[in-house]
């Protein structure tokens, strides 16, 4: 088990957990949770099958050694969007994310439309499908780059149990997850992965081997707090 | 469609990010290529870099 890969997992994991639920409790409580359920049901089972057609075409197709590169940029990609969206976050240039504003949006439009049972299902299944195939990219990029699936399955797996253990105590949005904060953590340690085994796989050789790893999440940590800093003072020279 | 473009927003929110994502990415390999692995990485991590940097300031603009 490599605890890096199961921890930068879970998290990522249970932001994306925590904002389906979010969607299937609105629709829940709104038209109740049986079309709800269907609708999250419907959603796993297309999932499971998409990862299922993509798996298999891709482990055929793909050589191995492009597939680590491959896998590697995608992760960097992913890291990079979800660090920017931290810092602009943090910087204040952007609202930061907030589970109970979005249940509130959520159930009003639902109720202002008076939808069917039909609907109600699909509002769900676009929800946990949309989060779920971040939950799907996630898993899959970093246990393949890492050779490490069931560390990032458990990671996942431990994500969702929390979320829904959370939820069901709840019974209501999560609005107390630091999502924000999760989302720059995670964010800094998909970045570092990313650009550690992509490099790798494209021939970089890292000083210190996996010690590399550390180096660049302190690089990552501090370009990001420096950007953050530099916006803060820009936005307040503005204002004065 | 729609999941083609729900599939390109999971990695790409700045297109520029992205594409000097891709260009760190392959300038490190260029370099590493010509037998300077070390330094190969070193350019990766700069490009990256420039490239948050810049989108970040952009962004806030």
């Amino acid at each position: 088990m490599l605890y890096t890969v199961a921890l930068a997992s879970f998290l990522a994991c249970s932001v994306e957990f925590t904002e389906a639920f979010t969607i299937v409790m609105a629709v829940g409580t709104v038209r109740g949770f049986r079309p709800a359920m269907k609708g999250t049901v419907l959603a796993v089972l297309a999932l499971a099958l998409l990862v299922a057609i993509l798996g298999i075409a891709v482990l055929k197709y793909v050589p191995l050694d492009w597939l680590k590169g491959v896998i590697g940029g995608l992760l960097l990609l992913f890291g990079l969007k979800w660090v920017r969206k931290a810092i602009l976050r943090f910087a204040g240039t952007v609202s930061t994310h907030d589970e109970a504003q979005i249940y509130e949006r959520e159930t009003s439009q639902l109720k202002s439309e008076e939808i069917t049972d039909f609907q109600a299902s699909a509002t769900a299944f676009n929800g946990v499908f949309l989060e779920g195939l971040e939950v799907v990219v996630i898993v899959l990029t970093m246990g393949s780059a890492a050779h490490q699936m069931p560390s990032a399955i458990f990671g996942a797996l431990a994500g969702l149990i929390l979320v829904l253990i959370l939820g069901i105590a709840v019974r209501g949005p999560l609005t107390r997850v630091p999502e924000n904060v999760m989302k720059f953590v995670v964010g800094v340690m998909l970045t570092t992965f990313g650009t550690f085994w992509a490099g790798e796989a494209l021939g970089v050789k890292w000083p210190g081997a996996d010690l590399a790893l550390v180096g660049l999440v302190v690089i990552w940590l501090l370009l990001s707090e420096g950007l953050v800093v530099q916006m803060k003072r820009r936005q307040e020279r503005r204002v004065a | 469609m729609k999941v083609l473009q729900e599939i390109y927003g999971l990695f790409v929110e700045d297109p520029l990010l992205a594409v000097m994502g891709l260009v760190a990415l392959a300038a490190g390999a260029l370099v590493a290529h010509l037998g300077l692995r070390l330094i190969g990485g070193l350019i990766e991590v700069a490009v990256i870099v420039v490239g948050l940097a810049w989108s970040v300031r952009k962004a806030a603009h």
